[in-house]
């Protein structure tokens, strides 16, 4: 199966170029026929991820770059982000609804994240990075470019 | 984003307009708070219908300022959450910690309750 569309794109650990990230993330729901609902989902997880790269994983160090790959391939659109950081507990599940939590001023990013997409990766590679897949899984009748590859 | 107030009676409605976002709304939020409490103002009332959409950071500024204005011991209640931002508050179950208006007259009348 070939890739329909590859976009790749590396930013400065900037918290605002979040937004770039997100305009760019609708652009690409918009060309893979995602409707409204679903790409403002996508665009908030992305969002997300992106932040917490450049908080958590690069500590908002400016040079430090991220790393952001869009790959719609078939019915799937997949999108990485990677910074180069320590990486973190993928499979620590804070729940934020719980009481106890509700009060918390932070900690809802990866729950925002794992309600928005599909399906979540996690990969560290010591003395590289760490990498966080969304994967968002497309009607095949939406996809324009879907239906080419 | 932007943020206007205005005085109803005894309560100050915060009007906001745009996104509650990290860096730049969250903060305008954050500003917009501290701004009227520091004018000794603690019955506040923030209109959210004109808030398209908000993120983690948003989220967490909200909960940060209505922890603020409890400290102060006033009351911070949040009117006409729509879309995006009604949802978001739905799924992150704050809908059940803020006290949550659908309109300026419900809300104003339970600060006289």
């Amino acid at each position: 199966m070939s890739t329909a569309l590859h976009i790749e794109m590396t930013l400065n650990s900037r918290v605002d170029l979040a937004n770039l990230v997100h305009a760019a993330s609708d652009e690409i729901c918009r060309l893979a026929g995602i409707d409204e609902d679903a790409m403002l989902n996508l665009g908030l997880a992305l969002r997300e991820a992106t932040v917490n790269a450049m908080k958590h994983g690069n500590k908002l160090i400016e040079s430090k770059p991220v790393h952001i790959e869009f790959d719609l391939r078939g019915n799937r659109l997949e999108i990485s982000i990677r910074d180069q950081g320590e990486g973190f507990d993928f499979r620590r599940d804070v729940d934020p609804r719980l009481p106890e939590n509700l009060e918390k001023t932070n900690g809802r990013g990866m729950f925002l994240i794992r309600n928005f997409v599909d399906e979540v990766k996690y990969s560290h590679q010591p003395g590289v990075g760490t990498t966080l897949s969304l994967v968002k899984r497309l009607p095949r009748r939406l996809g324009r470019h879907a239906s080419r590859s | 984003m932007k943020a206007s107030t205005r005085d109803v009676g005894k309560v100050t409605i915060i009007d906001l307009n745009g996104k509650i976002t990290i860096g730049k709304g969250d903060l305008i939020l954050r500003d917009a708070i501290d701004s009227v409490l520091k004018e000794g103002k603690t019955r506040l009332l923030l209109n959210l219908e004109k808030v398209s959409y908000m993120d983690s950071a948003g989220i967490g500024e909200l909960v940060a300022c209505f922890k603020r204005v409890v400290e102060k011991k006033g009351t911070l209640k949040l009117v006409n959450p729509e879309g995006r931002v009604s949802d978001l508050l739905a799924l992150t179950k704050l809908d059940e910690y803020f006290e949550t208006y659908q309109s300026e007259s419900e809300a104003l009348a339970s600060f006289a309750a």
